[in-house]
């Protein structure tokens, strides 16, 4: 059986997981070890999401098992580079699965927008 | 600060050394240098308030993730096994049936043995503080148990068994009862279920005494009616005030053995109850009352025993008891709310059998797994060989086998529910021994689900570690290869393999001999030579002094109904006596063999305790006529004769009596003392089975039935044992003699001998098919096993055989190298199976009197000490040669090509 033929398609794993959204964005632009990864998500959402080291590399694990991410070879430029971290990349179906899953939040936000004034946008005044 | 950031790290990493292998080998060192560096950071940054939490969350983050990630290497293991197992059906099977059978009879014997012998008596509440006297005492060291020891809460004591006679209509029937002290039912906890107990004097307001009646009484014989509680019944014609209806399900303190559905205080008059004629109450050498207590919170069992045991010497010191030198306990105590009443003691000795032979089984069944998984793990070398070349540790491969075979040995477990719901419904076969009324609820809790469970995964573990480990200890190289390293030793001795053969084969032939000695030992015990003819013989009682006749009277009727019987057409013979053949023989006795220059001085002038004293004997009465009625040869001397006034001070002996007593002398005109009773030995006749199976010859001695005896006989009243011509039924004829004489005495208890042996036989035959199943059972996996393993040995050597065929070897040479192997293991094993099993039956046949009855014969016979490892042996080599025989038909050069 080839893997082609088994390769199962973006939409299988939607809705995606908060943590593993979080972790494919952040390799979106770019290769990233560990460490960027978490700052990446800290940062961005504002403090309010922390990948801590144990649940972060068991996503990891679980997203390179199921072939969303890899690690990488090409190692950035010298003076950016950590020799000790791994880095990680997406996979075209991840970066599939990534468009996918952002298609279906911007679809729900588009019906919430729709929705305004009900779905409690309103400001708190 | 610096010093407890350091030990963070190094707690941190220490605990991150938990995650499975996998995890650890690709991210570990990227988790650990994550959170060392966060670790660091925050130790720069701030002090101790910020660094603590942070610490907390990075701990409680690696100890969960630990969790979940096992949690998902498990569930990988399952499902890889699962289809491992898949991928070998029969092999899967043949696992799980043998460990279901194993499981399963070993889980139904563990829930067999817990109904039996923990089952609380029905109908006594508290059950676990009841304690009892083992044997039997007099009243006035009861009184004193229930004043003086200060261990207990109440003490109650009882009279049993003690038949009725109840009169409703016209009707007289006989109802078993007790006579008991008015704290009877308080101190067993036991409630009515209608009426009240006893008052403290046990007399009703009219002045007649009160009974209290069981609640099948109350239903079957008063029919339920209300009306009658406070009224009189008629018990053995005198009135008794029915006091209350006892809880359903409550038949007395002892249930199994003195069933009662009647319960009458002891304070009675003696005319209700003749038992009480002889003032039991106030005579300290009647010891006939059986005693249960209650215990104080807090009091043990050998607390209570100590204090009675001390209680005991002191009376027996008070009143100059002549045995108060004896040594020995006075006072034993056993469990006294359960429903088979014996010492903890005497439960694990009788159990030992049972689990013995089922861990036998256990073995045997979990042996031939794990040489079945080991010779699978052969075959499973290469994928072995990949995954330890791919850098999966040895323990991450071990622990999947382990779970492949824990997997199998849940699946015989589950399968093993089966056998134990199969044997819970066919436990009726054990009925025909217990009274109907006695119900055993053998039903499944959550300890017989956990203990099948154990049992389960135990086995997975204990029996799949051993091939798992010889799996994975391997040389990746030549596995990979498809070839074997070269080796060409003649014979392997201590290999693991040989070993589990070795003690697979011993192990089945060890519970194939036991079997067998238990089967053809209960063959012989079940042969009609039982020492009389059972054919057209009958026994029937009647029982006249609780009827009304006096015991002046009483012997004049017997003797009148007896002439009556033996006149009667179709009558052979016809004997009376205090019991038949194959019943509890009646009282013992201590006896004295007494020297020549002792028969002159009389019984209290010779020394206590002198060395002559021979044992406990049993004795029965019986009269003229009995040996020849039952058929029961006399070897020496002669047998009591009808009025033959010398046989007064006489006595006849079994051989066994004879022969243990005077080898090698004539034992007739020999005098022996029976309790203080010089008697002359008449005549001796051929030994009687007791107790059919399970009781060795004991020394028997049978004095003649006197007016005295026949005046006041036991509880069972006196039996009419009758030899009829073929053909002719007794029941009417012998009614019809009796009834000629007095209308209204009854016959009772009639039954045929042969029906009796028959009843007892369909027990034998049920538990020699049981025995003979597990012998059959462990030949067959002990085959399985062998034959596996030749198989695995010749796919093993496929390769040093192609060599040596190449070289020039013969079909028969191969054949002869590997039958080689297999010869030395089976003789080593028939040899050590029977050695270990004649061990093994001398060790039980010291803990249990049963045992060593029923194998005394068969442990010399040649069919099975010869016959069954010659069995095993020839099905062995079988085992071994149908794979053999595929070792000829290796091709060199395909065998070569591997390489």
């Amino acid at each position: 059986m080839s893997r082609s033929a088994t390769r199962p398609s973006a939409d299988s794993f939607l809705p995606l997981k908060n943590n593993w959204f979080h972790i494919l964005l952040s390799l979106s632009d770019q290769e990233q070890h560990g460490y960027g990864i978490m700052q990446e998500v800290l940062e961005r959402s504002k403090g309010k999401i922390r990948l801590w080291p144990a649940t972060l590399y068991g996503a990891l694990k679980k997203l390179i098992e199921l072939e969303l991410i890899e690690e990488s070879d090409e190692r950035p430029a010298a003076e950016l580079d950590d020799a000790r971290r791994r880095y990680y990349r997406l996979t075209a179906l991840g970066r599939r699965v990534l468009a996918a899953e952002s298609q279906r939040l911007r679809d729900l936000v588009r019906v919430i927008d729709a929705k305004r004034g009900i779905a409690g946008t309103e400001p708190a005044s | 600060m610096k010093n407890v950031t350091e030990s963070s790290i190094r707690l941190y990493r220490w605990l991150a050394r938990s995650f499975p292998e996998d995890f650890l080998r690709n991210h570990g060192r990227d988790m650990v240098q994550l959170s060392e560096d966060l670790i660091r950071q925050e130790a720069v940054r701030g002090g101790l308030r910020g660094f603590l939490p942070l610490l907390l969350r990075l701990l409680l983050d690696l100890i969960w993730r630990s969790v979940v990630e096992h949690a998902i290497a498990l569930r990988q293991d399952f499902f890889y096994g699962l289809r491992m197992l898949r991928r070998t059906p029969a092999l899967t099977i043949l696992c799980a049936a043998s460990l279901a059978i194993g499981i399963g009879m070993s889980t139904s014997s563990y829930q067999q043995m817990r109904t039996f012998y923990f089952q609380s008596t029905p109908g006594v509440g508290d059950a676990s503080g009841l304690v009892r006297l083992e044997s039997r005492t007099s009243y006035p060291n009861y009184e004193a148990f229930r004043d003086h020891s200060g261990k207990f809460s109440g003490v109650a004591a009882f009279l049993a068994p003690v038949p009725f006679l109840f009169n409703a209509d016209a009707h007289v029937q006989r109802v078993w009862g007790h006579l008991v002290t008015p704290n009877y039912f308080d101190v067993l906890h036991a409630r009515m279920s209608l009426g009240r107990g006893f008052r403290a004097d046990a007399f009703h307001r009219n002045g007649s005494p009160e009974v209290i009646v069981s609640h099948r009484f109350f239903e079957n014989q008063l029919g339920a009616n209300r009306a009658l509680l406070g009224h009189d019944l008629n018990l053995n014609g005198h009135a008794v005030t029915l006091a209350g209806v006892a809880t359903d399900g409550f038949l007395g303190a002892s249930p199994l053995g003195e069933v009662a559905d009647l319960w009458i205080p002891l304070t009675s008059q003696s005319a209700v109850a003749p038992e009480l004629a002889s003032h039991p109450l106030e005579d300290r050498r009647i010891a006939t009352f059986e005693v249960v207590g209650r215990l104080k919170p807090g009091v043990t069992m050998s607390d209570a025993e100590a204090a009675l045991d001390a209680l005991v010497r002191r009376l027996e010191e008070q009143n100059r008891d002549p045995g108060r030198e004896r040594k020995g306990r006075r006072v034993t105590l056993i469990p006294g709310g359960r429903l088979i009443p014996i010492s903890d003691r005497d439960r694990a000795t009788a159990s030992s059998f049972p689990i013995v032979l089922n861990g036998l089984l256990l073995w045997v069944a979990c042996a031939n797994v794990a040489t079945l998984l080991l010779a699978r793990a052969a075959g499973r070398r290469k994928e072995v060989a990949v995954r330890l070349a791919m850098g999966a540790s040895r323990w991450r491969i071990v622990r999947q086998l382990l779970t492949e075979s824990t997997l199998l040995s849940l699946l015989g477990a589950a399968a093993g529910f089966l056998v134990v719901h199969w044997s819970n419904s066919s436990m009726d076969w054990v009925r025909p021994v217990l009274p109907e009324y006695i119900q055993f609820h053998s039903e499944m809790d959550w300890t017989v689900v956990l203990f099948a469970l154990a049992v389960g995964v135990g086995t997975g573990i204990v029996f799949g570690l051993a091939p798992a480990l010889h799996a994975t200890r391997q040389d990746i190289a030549p596995a990979l290869k498809d070839g074997t390293a070269l080796r060409l030793p003649g014979f392997r001795w201590f290999g693991m393999r040989n070993l589990f053969v070795l003690q697979q084969l011993s192990a089945s032939l060890m519970l194939l001999l036991l079997a067998g000695f238990i089967m053809i030992g209960m063959q012989r015990a079940a042969t009609p030579d039982l020492g009389f003819d059972t054919h057209h013989l009958y026994r029937m009682s009647i029982d006249p002094v609780r009827e009304g006749y006096s015991a002046a009277a009483a012997p004049e009727l017997l003797r009148k109904v007896l002439d009556r019987v033996r006149s009667q057409p179709g009558v052979e013979s016809a004997s009376l006596s205090l019991s038949a053949p194959m019943e509890p023989f009646g009282g013992a006795a201590s006896m004295t063999r007494l020297k020549q220059d002792e028969k002159q001085t009389s019984p209290d002038k010779r020394p206590l305790g002198a060395a002559n004293l021979v044992n406990l004997v049993e004795a029965t009465r019986i009269g003229s006529g009995f040996f020849e009625t039952a058929k029961i040869p006399v070897v020496a001397g002669r047998a009591f004769e009808d009025g033959n006034p010398s046989d007064a001070n006489t006595v006849m002996v079994n051989e066994t009596l004879a022969k243990g007593v005077y080898p090698g002398k004539n034992p007739v005109g020999q005098i022996l003392e029976l309790d203080d009773q010089r008697l002359e030995i008449i005549g001796v006749v051929k030994d009687l089975r007791s107790n059919f199976l399970f009781n060795l010859a004991q020394k028997r001695a049978y004095r003649p039935l006197d007016a005295d005896t026949l005046g006041k006989p036991g509880p069972r009243g006196v039996v009419l044992m009758v030899r009829m011509d073929p053909g002719v039924v007794p029941d009417t004829l012998v009614r019809q003699a009796v009834s000629s004489l007095d209308p209204n005495l009854t016959v009772f208890d009639i039954s045929s001998m042969d029906n009796r042996v028959a009843d007892m036989l369909s027990v034998v035959r049920m538990t020699m098919t049981m025995y003979g199943a597990i012998g059959m059972f462990c030949l067959v996996l002990a085959v399985t096993g062998l034959a596996g393993v030749t198989a695995y040995a010749v796919a093993q050597r496929k390769h040093e055989i192609g060599i040596r065929m190449a070289l020039g070897a013969g079909h028969r040479d191969i054949l002869r190298l590997v039958m080689k192997e297999g010869t030395v293991l089976v003789l080593l094993g028939t040899t050590l199976g029977v050695a270990s099993s004649l061990a093994m039956l001398r060790v039980l046949s010291g803990i249990l009197d049963a045992i060593a009855s029923v194998t005394s014969t068969s442990i010399s016979d040649p069919r099975i000490v010869i016959g069954a490892p010659l069995l095993m042996a020839a099905i062995a080599m079988l085992a071994c040669y149908l794979p053999a025989r595929r070792s000829m038909r290796v091709d060199p050069v395909d065998a070569l090509r591997q390489e």
